[in-house]
């Protein structure tokens, strides 16, 4: 430990000292930090997808006799059926995390004023962006990330368990395997996942200065802003955009992102005729291909990231003050 | 250059004005002792240096300005503003873990040394520990930082008196090495006084006394008068007078040791009756 020279360089900067400096990563620790803190972010999701295996399991000991004919099916209704456990598997864990991390979202600055740690953190050298930005990432980058993961696997167990079942019946396995879209899955849960991201960034936003400026009850602060806007927009105008707006910003991720050969709408439709089931329907959704060009030449994309970079700029604006109220 | 450097220094809350204008100078190496009464403008000041909060005025902080610089100027000051702020859910081992990620100057091994000596367990959360464990984890994390100035805020609020002793024991023991600079504000002056280099009185946002503690001594004294010398001592216009033991103990301002040796006991005025003595005059208000 011998670094211990001061050259006039060091000497003119008040920064300084004579103590050596080792490498630090605040964005990196500021990440592990909110995982410690918040740890429903990958256990709500992982023990989701613990029930979802054993349901599952106990679906295929039950398996209608009527799969005994599944080699003889047209390739369209092979498909729906083989393919809807693992569409399935990706939209519950999906909505899973989804509610996980709005929650998350609320509470990532309220909490530090809560209890006071702020002050803590605050007292070390981490800016407010590189804070705010972390906090900002867990939704944007490591859920999404950590979902990935999660849903292949699980996806990646069904298939194993299916190929079984497949060989206990004596089904073909090759015509199982050529019918699932073994790489278009995984390419379509990320996809979803990182469109979905980009999508939600500006709701992300929004939870994350309400959860800087609320003083009580960030929740109902929230919502009750918008609930207030949809019905003064109403009773003044007699119209509803902005409720049209908040509708499609939770929704519509999904037609943003992908090619349909039928809308959700249509989807819903078919799935309201008699003698459609639910599996069917969501297994037909596997056949919307991702369409990348479709998402970025999307000008609410845009608009949905600037209005989230305001939304953050704002977040730091506050995080940065709130030591500044009280005495 | 001097640690903390303020001029004008004003901060507002709305039409509250609560600290009015103040000007300070703290040199390298210094223990101060901001003593006030509650509202007085301390915390809010300490604020304005750890760049917590805008301000009015000119301050620097180590030659930067707290309040566009609060990351950088972390690097080299380390505060304590009050026992509980480390968050509950954050386990000992993790707490180290994000100091020394996020701390250029922050020596784990002799965090680790620090904690060796208590009977805090690295795996336990700070919510399962005592309010007195939990100082000595923050302490430990504080003295292992490579810090030129260090602010506490009241540490220890709510704590045992053996904890409090230990607690300035051990900064002074084992941090304090002449060079680096302690900035402290407390209820407890009278645990405290011994320690200081300095004192700054702070009464209604502005500051009553700036002083030496060097200083102070040579300049106030307090004497437990004899009986037979109180009329004469009281034409030497004491600044404050009371009755200790049913004797009249007199603050003298500036009267020559050779003048009051003859009228009784002198001893050096502890900081806790000088304040009150100062800003009764002053003001009218109580302390």
């Amino acid at each position: 430990m011998s670094t211990d020279v001061s050259t006039p360089l060091a000497a003119a900067s008040p920064a300084s000292g004579s103590a050596p400096s080792k490498p630090v990563r605040p964005f990196y620790w500021s990440l592990r930090r909110e995982l410690w803190e918040h740890r429903s972010i990958y256990l709500a999701p992982g023990v989701v997808a613990a029930l979802l295996l054993l349901a599952l399991l106990i679906a295929a000991l039950k398996l209608p006799a009527s799969m005994a004919s599944f080699d003889t099916f047209a390739p369209q209704q092979q498909l729906e059926i083989v393919s809807a456990p693992y569409a399935m598997v990706a939209l519950v864990l999906m909505l899973t995390s989804m509610i996980v991390v709005l929650f998350y979202c609320l509470d990532a600055l309220y909490g530090e004023r809560r209890d006071r740690s702020a002050l803590f953190w605050k007292s070390l050298p981490v800016s407010d962006w590189t804070t705010v930005l972390a906090k900002l990432a867990v939704p944007m980058l490591v859920v999404p990330a950590f979902l990935f993961v999660l849903i292949s696997a699980t996806q990646l167990i069904v298939l194993i368990g299916n190929v079984l079942l497949w060989m206990a019946r004596g089904l073909s396995v090759s015509n199982l395997l050529l019918q699932l879209p073994l790489l278009d899955m995984p390419l379509g849960v990320a996809h979803f996942l990182i469109t979905l991201a980009i999508w939600y960034a500006p709701i992300y936003a929004w939870l994350l200065l309400v959860s800087a400026w609320a003083q009580r009850s960030p929740v109902v602060w929230a919502i009750v802003p918008w609930v207030a806007l949809v019905a003064f927009e109403r009773l003044m105008l007699g119209t509803s955009r902005v409720l049209g707006w908040l509708r499609d910003r939770f929704f519509g991720s999904f037609d943003a992102a992908f090619t349909t050969r039928e809308t959700i709408a249509e989807t819903v439709e078919r799935l309201q005729k008699p003698g459609a089931d639910a599996a069917n329907a969501i297994a037909h959704g596997s056949d919307h291909t991702p369409d990348v060009l479709r998402f970025l030449s999307n000008p609410n994309v845009w608009i949905g990231l600037v209005f989230a970079a305001v939304l953050i700029t704002a977040t730091v604006w506050l995080r940065r003050r709130q030591e500044s109220q009280s005495s | 250059m001097a640690c903390i450097e303020a001029r004008g220094l004003t901060k507002a809350y709305g039409k509250h004005v609560a600290v009015k204008g103040i000007d300070l100078s703290v040199e390298r190496g210094r223990i101060v002792g901001l003593i006030g009464p509650n509202g007085a403008g301390k915390t809010t000041a300490l604020k304005a240096m750890l760049g917590l909060t805008p301000f009015q005025g000119e301050l620097k902080v180590l030659g930067r300005d707290p309040w566009g610089e609060r990351d950088l100027l972390m690097q080299d000051v380390c505060f304590i503003a009050d026992v509980a702020v480390l968050p509950r859910w954050l386990r000992v081992s993790q707490a180290l873990d994000y100091v020394a990620g996020v701390h250029p100057r922050f020596d784990r091994a002799r965090a680790e040394r620090f904690l060796e000596q208590t009977v805090i367990k690295r795996e336990s959360k700070i919510g399962a520990l005592s309010k007195g464990m939990v100082t000595q984890l923050h302490l430990a994390l504080v003295m292992a930082i490579e810090a030129k100035l260090l602010v506490l805020d009241e540490p220890t609020l709510g704590l045992d008196i053996l904890f409090r002793k230990q607690f300035y024991d051990t900064l002074i023991n084992d941090y304090y090495d002449g060079d680096r600079t302690i900035v402290i504000t407390t209820h407890h002056a009278e645990e405290v006084e011994h320690i200081l280099t300095d004192v700054v009185f702070i009464n209604d946002g502005r500051i009553a006394l700036n002083s030496s503690m060097e200083a102070l001594a040579s300049r106030y004294a307090e004497v437990r008068v004899d009986p037979a010398q109180l009329d004469h001592a009281r034409t030497l216009k004491p600044i404050r007078e009371r009755q200790v033991f049913g004797r009249s103990t007199l603050l003298f301002d500036g009267v020559a040791m050779e003048v009051l040796e003859p009228l009784g006991e002198v001893r050096m005025p502890g900081i806790t009756d000088l304040f009150v003595a100062l800003l009764s005059n002053t003001t009218g208000a109580n302390a």
